[in-house]
């Protein structure tokens, strides 16, 4: 199997809404992916259907070569899951809840779950309704690596976590995957973490797919240029080729670009347009992801 | 597996199931005394008559009648409610179990602890019956019972099975229709009103398949 996650033409409707189309996506064994996408776009709808909670209206995704709304146990056995707020029966111990996972998963390895909870110093038979999100996070991945999965989905896994516990689930998140070479598969709203911890990213816009590449291409390939020309606000507009996305703000104009200065000069002499100071602003992970998806 | 889910089962249900026994035992005893009061108060006599005419020892036993219907609802909300909330449910659908064998287990494990408070009345109740009454009351008696344990049987189920629905709209029509079979098992008065069980059980049989119809509607992602 070259891929660990496959969707082809995979379209979703709520009612008459229309929320993913035609969205095609692969995932490649032994990466770290980051899904990053505005709220609406339909990355928590992709995460369902993934997650196989949600069957899709039309079009196929495949996890581990099984599609993911009948999914065998046996596959099943072989994903960790991470529901967003970081989700746990409540009702049970720390004791409690890796008694009863621990009968589930053949390949059980105890020795993660128990060492997660030595750092958090709370007694075995801590309720973990009475966790403060951070130490249930914890609880969480130490679940999700004992079960010593192939693959990790992790539903918006920063979702209530202070940058402690959140630096904390990266560090451990990254050693693991990094040393079991696992393809794990994340969601976060904050960018920075993303950037941190994934190979590739994947960006959701309205309706279907941005982009799909590795991070560092992102960053060397994905440019923002500004210049100042009152005569040209308005008139250059963003394309499938050239212009990703165009901002204006008073006289100064913001262009995203795949393409190289040299390109873009010419593109906007094309368009009876002459810059003399169009200048490269570097750009973090954010700022590509506001480039590319716009600020509204 | 199976034995893990009877593990999280009982972590849910073990307070319920403590606190019903003793509640099972107070009613019988609370029983004794109502059936040692009228004894006494009529005469043995002025009872007998009563208790042949009037079914009078239903009336005495009141408690032995609504505890199973209260033992099902206690058990089933305590069991599912968790699960719905947040939609925790999500966490038993990707455990490697059969998305069937994991929601007749679930349920199973929680009606066996429910047949154990009914078993375990049942047979109080026959204690306390035969203590003052021939064979012939004691059997017409427990005969009467049995469609209060169907109620609370079928008072878990239909339970279960609205909880684990996904809608509001079909949880309302379920509860119309649930209301009106638990309240089939409650309608007579008198000893043998029900000459025929085999069509309150049939309906109690076959509601487990409600409760796999509401949990596959809700993995189906059904908003």
């Amino acid at each position: 199997m070259e891929h660990v996650i496959e969707c082809k033409n995979l379209t979703h409707y709520y009612g008459d809404k229309l929320v993913l189309n035609d969205l095609n996506l692969k995932v490649e064994k032994g990466r770290i992916f980051g899904i990053l996408g505005k709220n609406g776009m339909g990355k928590t709808t992709t995460i369902n259907i993934l997650m196989g909670f949600l069957r899709p209206t039309s079009g196929q995704c495949l996890v581990l070569g099984e599609e993911s709304h009948k999914l065998s146990p046996l596959t099943r056995q072989k994903i960790g899951l991470l529901h967003e707020g970081h989700l746990a029966y409540d009702f049970m111990t720390i004791k409690q809840v890796e008694n009863f996972y621990s009968r589930f998963f053949p390949n059980w390895k105890a020795e993660y779950y128990w060492d997660l909870m030595g750092k958090l110093g709370l007694k075995d038979n801590h309720k973990i309704k009475n966790m403060s999100c951070g130490q249930r996070s914890q609880v969480v991945l130490g679940l999700i690596f004992a079960q010593d999965p192939e693959l990790l989905i992790l539903d918006d896994y920063s979702m209530g976590l202070d940058p402690g516990y959140r630096a904390l689930f990266i560090d451990y998140l990254q050693e693991y995957v990094r040393e079991k070479s696992k393809t794990v598969f994340l969601t976060s709203h904050i960018i920075q973490d993303v950037e941190k911890v994934a190979d590739d990213t994947i960006i959701m816009g309205y309706q279907k797919l941005l982009l799909k590449m590795p991070l560092t291409t992102l960053k060397k390939d994905f440019h923002r240029f500004e210049f100042r020309n009152a005569n040209a606000v308005g008139v250059i507009k963003a394309d499938e080729d050239m212009i990703t996305n165009v901002e204006y703000y008073n006289d100064k104009i913001t262009l995203y670009s795949f393409k190289p200065k040299a390109d873009v000069i010419k593109h906007l002499k094309t368009l009876g347009i002459t810059v003399s100071d169009l200048t490269e602003i570097p750009m973090s992970l954010e700022e590509a992801f506001i480039g590319l998806t716009g600020k509204y | 597996m199976l034995k893990a889910i009877l593990y999280k089962e009982w972590i849910k249900l073990r307070w319920a199931v403590i606190v019903i026994a003793v509640l099972t035992v107070l009613s019988l005893a609370y029983s004794i005394g109502m059936i040692n009061y009228y004894v006494e108060f009529q005469g043995a006599l002025q009872n007998w008559l009563y208790v042949i005419g009037k079914s009078l020892l239903l009336k005495n036993i009141v408690f032995v009648k609504v505890l199973p219907l209260i033992t099902g609802l206690v058990f089933t909300l305590i069991q599912f409610v968790p699960e719905m909330n947040n939609k925790r449910m999500r966490l038993s659908y990707h455990l490697p179990i059969s998305e069937k064998k994991l929601l007749l287990s679930s349920v199973g494990f929680g009606y066996m602890f429910l047949l154990a408070e009914i078993i375990f009345l049942f047979f109080g109740l026959w204690l306390v019956v035969s203590l003052t009454y021939p064979a012939e009351v004691v059997q017409k008696v427990l005969m009467s019972t049995i469609p209060w344990f169907l109620g609370g049987s079928a008072t878990y189920l239909m339970g279960a099975f609205i909880i684990l629905e996904p809608t509001w709209v079909y949880r309302i029509i379920y509860g119309v229709v649930a209301y009106a079979l638990i309240q089939l098992n409650f309608l007579a008065s008198t000893y043998d009103q029900y000459k025929n069980l085999w069509f309150l059980i049939a309906l109690v049989a076959i509601m487990p398949l409600s409760v796999v119809f509401a949990g596959h509607r809700f993995r189906r992602g059904t908003k």
